[in-house]
């Protein structure tokens, strides 16, 4: 189904052109958002991407500025070295009204703002930054700037852990783990936004090969920033009693997010990435599932993981219905996977296609994806040079060949969008939705078509109307014309006739969904690039917004040189055990 | 403070669609501004004149529009001079400046436009004719490329364009809907409260 040479797998940093793959899971099967709504973090995740990567240089951090005063209010700078270059996270520590904390995008104050700069940074910038980077949207930064972000406290927590470590103790694991940060971060802009460096200024540097590699810098040290904050906090209360966090407690604070939909457009507009990131994926389960038989340590391996992955499913807690009642499906989903590993053995043939292909239909898309997820832990060798293909440069204005026949354009949409056959635009609710962006807010935002009057402010996320639109304007037209000349008649199908030269090449392109359709659940848009991200414990706050968790369980930046980033991401099994 | 070129082009395409471009040739527009300041050439400056005039011509006077020609000078569907030194005359243009990019990407890249007093000169010598208004334009065919590939470094939108980014801005801004009570209720979910 899929053309084996759109996959990454001979361009891939493990070298091995001649790496053994199962065909390709199909676009129909993996380009629907129920699935990609249910993706999880894996080893081709851009945290894990980073953190291997920083480990393996060796790179370092430290503190060159900690000047933070006894309200809690200053700058701290955290200055990441590594082979060829440095970057220093800027952060501005704010005094925060309760009424004004806001996770929405829309705030206008923080407990916290952030920069990522290019280099060292000196007194005379970081005057500079200190007069925009806590504006946020309304401050301007430069080309030295790489990440701009900002991010509220967990006050809850916060004060449970100022006043446990003022008074000479360590937190409550319960609480820690139940909220799981300190600090959640509202937005991490980068890649041009408000006056930083374009994504071209530093997409060639080793270090940030791959996707969103500097904003997952900026996270990671924001973690750390986290910590130094809450431990100032205690010294300050208390500083005859006050003692540092355990570093196993410490641990497993990660950063929280709320994503809402300012980021749900993203995988519509940026076919050429998406591509990239699930043929990676995909390319990643097929290289496992070739595997001729299984070694006894990667059995061992999975058989831990496996449990350390069904304790993260059994921590994992959320009010909203929907995914409360997925969770509990995926916990009983990862009982029949414990089982089914403990029964692999080193003779079994194709072991891992085999529990897939069992897989496929005995589990819930959740259980699926996360057992997508665990296959690839023991196979780094396999995996992980895939990470290196997991970017792509998109182009707004990517030049369309007008010279086509318009019959044979007719025939590549008919092919590209046969998905669309099942749908009818033409009834209310396959277009109950418009995508708009609010004169209010400035966000991307989604309306009820036929209950608001939003339609004149329609942005082009849905593909799939505009393609069945496009088809039935070039039946009536001459086939043997070219296209250039059905889009001088037809300037409204332009951006269509683009995306269809696009997607033509790009198999894992283009979602196949209905993304304007009155079923149609936004998180899941969310989700599947969250996940890519790393994030772990989704949970939905509606059906348009949710909070996440990043680096829970990852080392902090003193621990990189001696421990695993790769096995932390699953939470330490004997607790697992003590906990049941 | 400067602009970066991506948010320039972001800014270029809600511009030209909220002029009312359909988003197709919006998008022509944000490529063909984001290719003109690589080159250090006032792409917005052009885009900021072509918006303002457009559909503002005299009965009788009516220039073409340097998108609309543009494309389909790139899509193929209009002549091009096709040896070194034939000429073609295209009439009146808005904005030629904007043509130069669509230009470029005919194989291999050495058609011109020229207009009387501009175009054979340096760019950097260019009357601001180029940016607005319009000119009675010719095409050639030349040995070399209009514009040399080695000034296509530039990364930044520099701060004397302050102006024309205002003007886009309120361009942009039409493609933002009003909100309604029913929107600010439903249009990013509500859900559960998000101070703990």
């Amino acid at each position: 189904m899929t053309d084996g040479s759109k996959t990454p797998q001979s361009r891939d940093s493990s070298g091995a052109d001649d790496i053994r793959q199962a065909p390709l899971r199909t676009p129909r099967t993996v380009m629907r958002l129920s699935r990609m709504g249910a993706f999880h973090q894996s080893r081709l995740s851009f945290m894990r991407v980073l953190l291997r990567r920083l480990k393996t240089e060796g790179w370092v951090v430290d503190r060159p500025v900690f000047d933070i005063d006894e309200r809690g209010v200053g700058v701290a700078t955290y200055r990441a070295r590594g082979p060829r270059a440095t970057y220093t996270l800027v952060a501005f520590a704010h005094q925060l009204a309760d009424d004004q904390r806001s996770d929405r995008v829309i705030a206008e104050a923080w407990d916290a703002t952030f920069t990522l700069c290019d280099g060292e940074v000196d007194a005379a910038q970081i005057e500079r930054l200190a007069g925009n980077v806590p504006q946020q949207e309304a401050g301007r930064i430069s080309e030295t700037e790489l990440v701009l972000s900002r991010a509220n406290k967990s006050v809850r927590l916060f004060d449970h852990v100022v006043e446990s470590l003022a008074a000479g103790n360590q937190p409550d694991p319960r609480m820690i783990e139940s909220v799981g940060y300190l600090f959640r971060t509202t937005a991490v802009y980068g890649a041009g936004k408000f006056g930083a460096a374009d994504r071209a200024q530093w997409s060639g540097r080793p270090e940030f090969t791959g996707s969103f590699q500097p904003e997952m810098l900026a996270v990671w040290l924001i973690r750390a920033f986290s910590i130094d904050i809450v431990e100032h906090a205690a010294r300050i209360k208390s500083p005859a009693t006050a003692v540092a966090m355990d570093p196993d407690i410490r641990r497993r604070l990660g950063i929280g997010n709320s994503t809402g939909l300012g980021m749900a457009p993203f995988l519509i507009n940026h076919p050429r990435l998406i591509n990239s990131w699930i043929a990676a994926r995909e390319t990643a389960l097929a290289r496992v599932r070739a595997m001729p038989a299984a070694t006894p340590s990667q059995i061992g391996m999975f058989r831990q993981l496996a449990r350390r992955a069904a304790r993260n499913a059994n921590d994992w807690h959320v009010a909203d219905e929907r995914q409360a009642g997925r969770i509990e499906r995926l916990r009983a989903d990862f009982d029949w996977i414990i089982t089914k590993a403990d029964s692999l053995a080193p003779e079994d043939e194709l072991p891992w296609d085999a529990f897939y292909r069992a897989a496929e239909a005995a589990l819930s898309l959740e259980g699926q994806e996360a057992l997508v997820s665990l296959m690839m832990e023991p196979h780094a060798e396999l995996v992980d040079g895939l990470a290196d293909c997991m970017h792509a440069e998109e182009d707004v204005a990517h030049r369309i060949d007008g010279t086509v026949r318009a019959g044979d354009v007719l025939a590549a949409l008919e092919a590209q969008y046969d998905w669309t056959d099942s749908i009818d635009y033409d009834s209310p609710d396959a277009q109950a939705r418009v995508w708009y962006v609010s004169e209010e807010k400035l966000e991307p935002r989604l309306g009820e078509r036929h209950e608001e009057p939003l339609e004149p402010y329609e942005q082009p996320l849905c593909p799939g109307r505009d393609a069945v639109r496009m088809r039935r304007d070039l039946a009536s037209f001459d086939p043997e014309d070219s296209l250039g000349a059905f889009l001088l008649k037809h300037p409204e199908h332009r951006h269509m006739a683009r995306r269809l030269q696009i997607v033509g090449t790009l198999p894992f392109g283009e979602i196949r969904d209905n993304t304007i359709g009155a079923g149609m659940v936004p998180i899941d848009l969310l989700r599947c690039k969250l996940s890519f991200f790393g994030a772990t414990k989704f949970d939905p706050r509606s059906d348009r917004w949710l909070r996440i968790t990043m680096y829970q369980g990852a080392p902090f930046p003193d621990e990189l040189a001696t421990l695993d980033p790769d096995d932390l991401v699953y939470p330490p099994l004997e607790e697992a055990i003590a906990t049941r | 403070m400067s602009w970066s070129l991506g948010e320039t082009a972001a800014l270029a395409l809600k511009a030209a669609r909220g002029a009312g471009l359909p988003w197709g040739l919006a998008e022509e527009a944000a490529g063909a501004v984001f290719w003109l300041h690589q080159r250090g050439l006032p792409g917005i400056s052009a885009l900021c004149g072509y918006l303002d005039a457009c559909g503002h011509d005299r009965p009788g006077e009516e220039a073409l529009c340097p998108l609309v020609l543009g494309t389909a000078l790139s899509d193929g569907t209009h002549p091009i001079p096709e040896t070194v030194g034939d000429q073609l005359d295209l009439g009146p243009v808005r904005s030629p400046l904007l043509l130069l990019p669509f230009l470029a990407t005919i194989p291999p890249g050495t058609v011109w436009v020229v207009a009387p007093g501009l175009g054979d000169n340096t760019p950097d010598e260019w009357h601001s004719g180029w940016l607005r208004g319009s000119a009675p334009c010719t095409l050639r065919r030349d040995a070399k490329p209009q514009i040399d590939p080695v000034r296509a470094g530039q990364t930044r939108l520099p701060d004397n364009f302050a102006c024309c980014v205002d003007r886009l801005t309120g361009y942009a801004h039409r493609t933002y809907a009003p909100a309604t009570s029913q929107s600010r209720l439903a249009g990013a979910g509500a859900g559960l409260t998000d101070n703990d």
